[in-house]
């Protein structure tokens, strides 16, 4: 007969031990396994967004502000840029933190 | 696909309409699909995987052991040692429940078989003084 371990809280033996391997190693795989690709799209979609929110929010106040001071694009532009410029580094943030 | 898992003393898993079975050899881990090619390969300490048709899955620690596929539907896991489970996380539980069992058992056993060695030696001690309890017998 296989011996049985001697002490029954005994985590040396080997079955024991590779259960708990296996077991963490699902884990892992749950946990950081393959992305599926709708969420591979989602990482995708959220980085355009990033990028395209800033300068359309910079857009509009520009467009705000030279309709209100007659100045024609003297505002827009450079808000747009800045927009651009601010959405680009948290984009460049956000993948270095994922 | 039918699986059965068996040890020297008892069958463990015998379960018909298994879709799917993943183990693990010396070469490393491998899939079963229904229709498989005859196969014979050696496990090692390792868990037994697989899906049932009901889309459920099911665990068992195997302890080495021999695993054969025969006839495109037939696997059968020849084990020293094998601890079912359907939970992955709780299966390393289970193995040690099952240990603390199986000492608790012999523990048992050996004492039963003490005791019945005990009055086995009583009886014959009792025969060969059919006087009973002469301190000094015909033995000294």
């Amino acid at each position: 007969m296989n011996a049985p371990p001697t002490d029954p809280d005994d985590d040396q033996d080997p079955l024991v031990k590779g259960v708990r391997l296996r077991n963490e190693r699902h884990r892992r795989w749950l946990r950081e396994g393959d992305p599926s690709v709708a969420r591979r799209l989602a990482q995708i979609g959220v980085l355009g967004w990033i990028i395209v929110t800033p300068m359309l929010i910079g857009a509009f106040i520009g467009r705000w502000l030279d309709r209100t001071f007659h100045s024609g694009v003297f505002c827009t532009a450079p808000l747009l840029l800045i927009g651009l410029a601010l959405g680009c580094w948290s984009a460049w943030k956000w993948i270095k933190s994922t | 696909m039918r699986l059965r898992i068996t040890t020297p003393l008892s069958v463990i898993v015998d379960e018909n309409d298994v879709l799917a079975l993943r183990a693990e050899d010396a070469t490393g881990s491998f899939g079963i699909l229904a229709r498989h090619a005859d196969f014979l390969t050696r496990l090692t300490i390792s868990v037994v995987g697989w899906k049932s048709a009901d889309a459920t899955r099911h665990f068992c620690a195997v302890r080495r052991g021999v695993l054969t596929v025969t006839g495109q539907t037939n696997i059968s896991i020849a084990t020293r040692e094998a601890i079912a489970g359907d939970d992955l996380a709780m299966l390393d539980q289970t193995v040690l429940a099952r240990f603390r069992t199986d000492i608790d058992t012999e523990r048992t056993e050996h004492a039963e078989s003490a005791r019945l060695q005990l009055n086995a030696i009583r009886q014959i001690m009792r025969h060969l003084r059919p006087d009973g309890h002469s301190g000094s017998g015909n033995f000294s």
